[in-house]
C-alpha cells in the first residue's frame, strides 16, 4: 500500500497538535509496511513572526544539510528528503540550515532524516498550519517585501525580494490554489494507491491531484472552521469544508466529538466518515520529572485564541489565589489573543501570578512539563487534544474541559465545564491541595497512556485504506 | 439434614451532593446534613429501590413464610443510613419489613450503623456505632439481633474478637478461597481466638448464582430455574451443615430487573427447597445454636465479598481511598468534642460520611470489577468522589473548628483564629464575586 498524505507541518517545523499527529500517523504507518511520500508547504519564516525554531533550536539546525544542492540521494532505504527553495527565499530562517550562496542557482536541497522509510517532500508556500485569510494577509505581504527591519542584521545571504512579488497568491485562498497545481505537478511523478489530506489546506491539492490520477481520497479533519473560530467563521473555508466532505470517498476524524461537530454545521454522509482518534509517542516525553518544590506550578499551552480559551484559564487563577496565594500560572503561547490576556491579567492584579513566555516548542514544552504540577486545557471546543496525552507522559495532571475529543479515550483526566471559571478553579484547587490526588492522576494517567499508541491508529487507517483500494 | 440460610443485605448510603471547592465554607446558616448531602438524589433511588424491590421482594417473603407455615426463614441486615432514609420517604416499605420480622421467622442481624470502615481503626468508635445500631434495631423491630455481619462482610481475627466482645454468638463472613484452603464454607466454624462465638460463611458459587449469573445470557445454565437451583443445593449436601447464601437485598428487582424473572424465581425456591427431605431452611442463629464446638479457623488478614481480590483493596488501595480515609478518621477526636460540647448533630453527620460507599467510589481499579465500582456510583469518576468527599470534609473541618472555638477563646491579636479569619475570608470573597460579576457584563 502506497499513500501520498498531504499535511500542512511536519515535525521539526510544527507549531501545533496536526504536526505531531501527522507524524504519528505517517510514522506508524510505515511501521506497518506502508509506503508514505509525505507532501507539505515548507513552512517560510515571516516577519514580525516568530516559528517555534527559534526558540528551541536557534543553534543547530534541525535539517542538517550534508550534501551540495542539486543533487539528489540514492533512494537508500526510501529515505529521501526534498527542499525546494525559490531564489528570493535563499535566506536562512531562524534555526534553519543555511542557504546556497548569492548566485547560485536554486533547487533542491537534500537532507537525510532518521531513516523512518518515509520520503518527506516540502514544498515552497507561505502555507501556515493555523492560517486565517487575515492572519496570511498580515504576514504573507511582507514576505513579498522582505527587508531587515530596523535594528535587525541582515541574515547572510540574504537577497532582494522585490523582484518576485508574485510568487505566491496574493491572498491564502488564491495561494492554496497555487499550492494545489504545484501538488499536483509533483504528484504527477509519484506512484500511489491512496491519497490522504489532512484537514481544509491541502483539499484542493488533494482533489487535483485525484481529478489527474483518479485515485481514492482519504481526507482526515482534525479541526473545523467551527472549533478554530467559534465566533466569527469564515464562509470560504467552511465551504471548502463542505466540498471535502462532499468529495472525500472517507472522511477520517480525530474524534467522535468532531463527527458530531460535522452532524451540527455540515451536510454530512455518516456512512463514509471513520473515527480515528488520535495517540501519542510517549518515547518523546520524559516521565517522573515532576515539580516538587514550591510555589506549584499551573500550566496552559497552546495558542492564544478563543477556541483555547486562555481568558478562562486567567480568571480561575484569580479565584485560585484567593485561596492559595502562592500558586503560579504560566500561560505557554502566542496569538490574537495575547493583548486582551494580559489586559485581563492586569485588572484581576494577577501580575505576580501569571506568568507568558511567549510561544514553547520542542525542548522548551519538555522543561515547562517537568516544572508544571498541573496541565490544564481549557478549549471551548477541542477536536482532539493531544497535548492532553502528552503531560501525561511527562507525568504532570491534566485538567481538560468537557469539549475534547480526547476525553473519549481518557477516563484519568479531570474535566469541567466550558468557559467555567469556577468549575476549573475547583478542579485546580482541589489537585494542589490533595497530594493523593495528583498522584492517581500520574499513576493512573501513565497506566493509560501506554495503550495509546500510533501503531493502532495506523492500523485502523489501512483498514480505511483497504475499503478504497480493493 | 442441610440448613439453607438466606441473608439478605439492605442499604443505601446518603450520597453526596456536588460539593465544590468554592462550596466550602459557604454554608449560609444550613445544617451540615442539608449542606453535604444530595437529598434529592437521594430519594429518588430510595424511592425507586423500595418500588422495584422492597416493596415486592418483601410481598414474595411474606408469601412464602404464610404458605410454608413458617418453614421459609431468612435474615437481614438493615443499616443505618437505609433506615433513615425508609423512614423519612418509603414508611410503608419500613412497616412491610416491620411485617416482615413479625412473623417470628426472620431474623433481624446487626453491623455498624452507618456501614462504616471503623473497624480499620482503634479506638471504640466501632463499638460505638454497633451498640447505638444495636439499640436501633431493638427499637425498630422489637427484637435483639444477636448475629453480626461486618461492613462488606469485612471480618479477620481481630474483628470476629471484638464482635464476640460485644456480645454477639454468630459472626458471617465470606467463604474466601484464600481462607479455607480447601475447607468446606458450608461447616460452622470459631474464629481463632474467640470463645464460643460462630463463624458462618458465604457459599460464594450457590449465592453468585442467584446475586450475579442469574439474568446473564452467556452462562451455560441460563435460565436459571427454581427447582434446578434446589436440585444443585440438595446434591451439594452430603455431610454440609448449612448453606450461605448471602447477598444485596437490591439483587431482587434492581441490581436485576423484575423483567429477568428474578421474582419468580425466590417465589419459588422455598416450595422447590423444601420439596427435599435432606434441605430446610434457616436462620443464622439457629444454625450457630445448633452446632456446638465448632472446629476453629483462623483469618489473620481481613476477608471481605468484594471484588475479585476478596479483601479490602475496593476501599482502600489508592492514594486517594488511603488519604480519604486518614482525614475522615483525623476528625473524629475534635467531632467528640464538638458533640460534647452542645454540636451532637456534627458526629452524625461525620458518621454518615463514614459509610464505605464513599470510599469505594474511590476505587480506579482497571480490571472487571470496575465495572461494578461505576455501576454503583453517583459520581462521573474516581477522581469526582475524592474531590467532592475531601470539600465536604473541609468545610466540616470549618463547623467544627467554630463548634470548638468558644471553648478555646482566641488571643485579641492572633490573626490566623477562627473569627478574624472568617471575616476576612468574607471580604475577600466579595471582592472577587464583584469581579466576577464585572467579567460576566463583558
Amino acid at each position: 500500500m502506497r499513500t501520498l498524505m498531504l499535511g500542512w507541518e511536519f515535525p521539526p517545523r510544527q507549531s501545533g497538535g496536526l504536526g505531531t499527529a501527522c507524524e504519528g500517523l505517517a510514522t506508524a504507518l510505515v511501521g506497518i509496511g506502508v509506503d508514505v511520500l509525505f507532501v507539505a508547504p515548507e513552512a517560510v519564516e515571516m516577519r514580525g513572526e516568530r516559528v517555534l525554531a527559534a526558540a528551541a533550536g536557534a543553534q543547530k539546525s534541525p535539517i542538517p544539510s550534508p550534501h551540495p544542492p542539486g543533487a539528489r540521494l540514492p533512494d537508500r532505504s526510501g529515505v529521501a528528503l526534498v527542499r525546494e527553495i525559490p531564489a528570493f527565499l535563499r535566506t536562512a530562517p531562524l534555526g534553519r540550515a543555511p542557504a546556497p550562496p548569492p548566485g547560485h542557482a536554486p533547487s533542491h536541497i537534500e537532507d537525510a532524516r532518521a531513516d523512518d522509510g518515509m520520503r518527506l517532500l516540502r514544498v515552497a508556500s507561505p502555507l501556515r498550519p493555523y492560517q486565517t485569510r487575515a492572519s496570511y494577509a498580515a504576514t504573507a505581504q511582507p514576505v513579498r517585501a522582505t527587508r531587515p527591519a530596523a535594528g535587525e542584521a541582515p541574515l547572510p545571504h540574504s537577497t532582494p525580494t522585490d523582484s518576485a512579488p508574485d510568487l505566491y497568491g496574493s491572498n491564502l485562498l488564491a495561494e492554496i490554489e497555487r499550492y494545489a497545481d504545484r501538488v499536483a505537478d509533483i504528484a504527477q511523478h509519484e506512484r500511489f494507491d491512496v491519497i490522504h489530506a489532512h484537514d481544509w489546506m491541502t483539499l484542493p491539492a488533494a482533489l487535483r491531484v485525484r481529478e489527474r490520477t483518479g485515485a481514492p481520497l482519504v481526507w482526515h479533519v482534525h479541526s473545523t472552521e467551527y472549533d478554530r473560530q467559534p465566533d466569527e467563521h469564515d464562509p470560504a473555508i467552511a465551504a471548502l469544508e463542505q466540498l471535502g466532505l462532499d468529495a472525500a470517498d472517507r472522511v477520517v476524524v480525530v474524534s467522535s466529538y468532531t463527527a458530531e461537530t460535522l452532524a451540527r454545521h455540515y451536510r454530512v454522509d455518516a456512512s463514509r466518515i471513520r473515527v480515528v482518534h488520535n495517540a501519542v509517542d510517549r518515547s518523546k516525553f520524559t516521565p517522573g520529572a515532576t515539580h516538587t518544590g514550591a510555589p506549584p506550578l499551573v500550566l496552559f499551552l497552546g495558542r492564544l485564541t478563543a477556541q483555547k480559551d486562555p481568558l478562562t484559564f486567567v480568571r480561575a487563577a484569580r479565584l485560585v489565589v484567593d485561596a492559595l496565594p502562592h500558586v503560579r500560572f504560566v500561560i505557554g503561547g502566542s496569538g490574537d489573543l495575547l493583548p486582551e490576556l494580559v489586559a485581563e491579567v492586569g485588572r484581576l492584579a494577577l501580575d505576580e501570578q501569571v506568568h507568558f513566555t511567549g510561544f514553547l516548542g520542542g525542548k522548551d514544552v519538555q522543561r515547562m512539563y517537568a516544572l508544571a504540577d498541573l496541565y490544564v486545557m481549557p478549549s471551548r471546543s477541542e477536536p482532539f487534544g493531544i497535548a492532553a496525552l502528552e503531560a501525561m507522559c511527562a507525568d504532570v495532571p491534566v485538567i481538560i474541559s468537557d469539549a475534547t475529543g480526547v476525553s473519549e479515550v481518557l477516563t484519568n483526566a479531570l474535566t469541567f465545564e466550558r468557559g467555567s471559571e469556577t468549575a476549573l478553579a475547583d478542579r485546580i484547587l482541589s489537585v494542589l491541595k490533595h497530594p493523593a490526588l495528583s498522584q492517581s492522576l500520574i499513576e493512573q494517567g501513565r497506566r493509560e497512556v501506554r495503550s495509546l499508541r500510533w501503531e493502532v491508529r495506523a492500523r485502523s487507517l489501512l483498514r480505511i485504506y483497504k475499503e478504497l483500494v480493493a | 439434614m442441610t440448613d439453607v440460610v438466606f441473608y439478605f443485605q439492605v442499604h443505601q448510603p446518603h450520597r453526596l451532593r456536588k460539593f465544590t471547592q468554592l462550596d466550602i465554607g459557604q454554608d449560609a446558616g444550613e445544617s451540615a446534613d442539608a449542606h453535604y448531602f444530595d437529598e434529592y438524589l437521594n430519594k429518588l433511588v430510595l424511592e425507586r429501590v423500595a418500588e422495584r424491590c422492597y416493596l415486592p421482594m418483601n410481598r414474595v417473603l411474606l408469601d412464602a413464610i404464610r404458605a410454608t407455615d413458617g418453614r421459609f426463614r431468612c435474615s437481614f441486615a438493615i443499616t443505618g443510613t437505609v433506615l433513615d432514609q425508609l423512614e423519612a420517604w418509603a414508611p410503608d416499605a419500613l412497616q412491610s419489613f416491620v411485617d416482615l420480622v413479625d412473623t417470628g421467622h426472620v431474623e433481624v442481624i446487626c453491623e455498624t450503623s452507618c456501614h462504616s470502615l471503623a473497624f480499620e481503626r482503634g479506638g471504640d468508635e466501632f463499638e460505638q456505632q454497633v451498640r447505638s445500631h444495636r439499640a436501633r434495631l431493638e427499637h425498630v423491630f422489637g427484637t435483639r439481633p444477636v448475629t453480626f455481619r461486618n461492613t462488606e462482610l469485612i471480618f479477620d481475627d481481630a474483628l470476629a474478637r471484638r464482635v464476640e466482645a460485644l456480645g454477639f454468638e454468630a459472626l458471617l463472613g465470606e467463604g474466601a478461597d484464600q481462607l479455607l484452603q480447601g475447607k468446606s464454607p458450608r461447616r460452622v466454624y470459631r474464629p481463632s481466638g474467640c470463645q464460643n462465638l460462630k463463624l458462618l460463611l458465604r457459599d460464594y458459587l450457590f449465592s453468585d448464582d442467584i446475586a450475579f449469573r442469574f439474568s446473564n445470557r452467556d452462562w451455560p445454565q441460563f435460565p436459571l430455574m427454581a427447582d434446578t437451583f434446589a436440585d444443585w443445593l440438595h446434591k451439594a449436601t452430603a455431610d454440609d451443615e448449612f448453606i450461605g447464601l448471602y447477598m444485596d437485598y437490591e439483587t431482587f428487582g434492581e441490581h436485576q430487573a423484575a423483567g429477568t424473572g428474578i421474582l419468580e424465581f425466590m417465589q419459588h425456591v422455598p416450595e422447590f427447597v423444601l420439596a427435599h427431605d435432606n434441605l430446610a431452611f434457616a436462620t443464622p442463629a439457629e444454625v450457630a445454636r445448633a452446632h456446638d464446638a465448632p472446629p476453629e479457623l483462623s483469618a489473620p488478614r481481613p476477608i471481605s465479598w468484594a471484588d475479585a481480590e476478596r479483601d479490602l483493596s475496593a476501599w482502600l488501595a489508592n492514594p486517594m481511598q488511603q488519604a480519604a480515609h486518614e482525614a475522615l478518621y483525623a476528625l473524629l477526636p475534635d467531632i467528640r468534642r464538638a458533640a460534647g460540647l452542645g454540636s451532637p448533630e456534627l458526629l452524625e453527620t461525620w458518621r454518615r460520611l463514614t459509610t464505605s460507599d464513599h470510599v469505594y467510589y474511590m476505587a480506579t481499579k482497571h480490571q472487571s470489577d470496575g465495572d461494578v465500582h461505576e455501576y454503583f456510583s453517583p459520581y462521573d469518576s474516581p477522581y469526582d468522589a475524592f474531590m467532592i468527599f475531601m470539600n465536604v470534609l473541609d468545610d466540616l473541618r470549618g463547623r467544627v473548628d467554630r463548634a470548638l472555638a468558644p471553648a478555646t477563646p482566641p488571643e485579641p491579636n492572633d490573626p490566623i483564629a477562627p473569627p478574624a479569619r472568617s471575616g476576612k475570608n468574607d471580604k475577600k470573597r466579595a471582592k472577587r464575586d464583584g469581579r466576577a460579576a464585572a467579567s460576566k457584563k463583558k
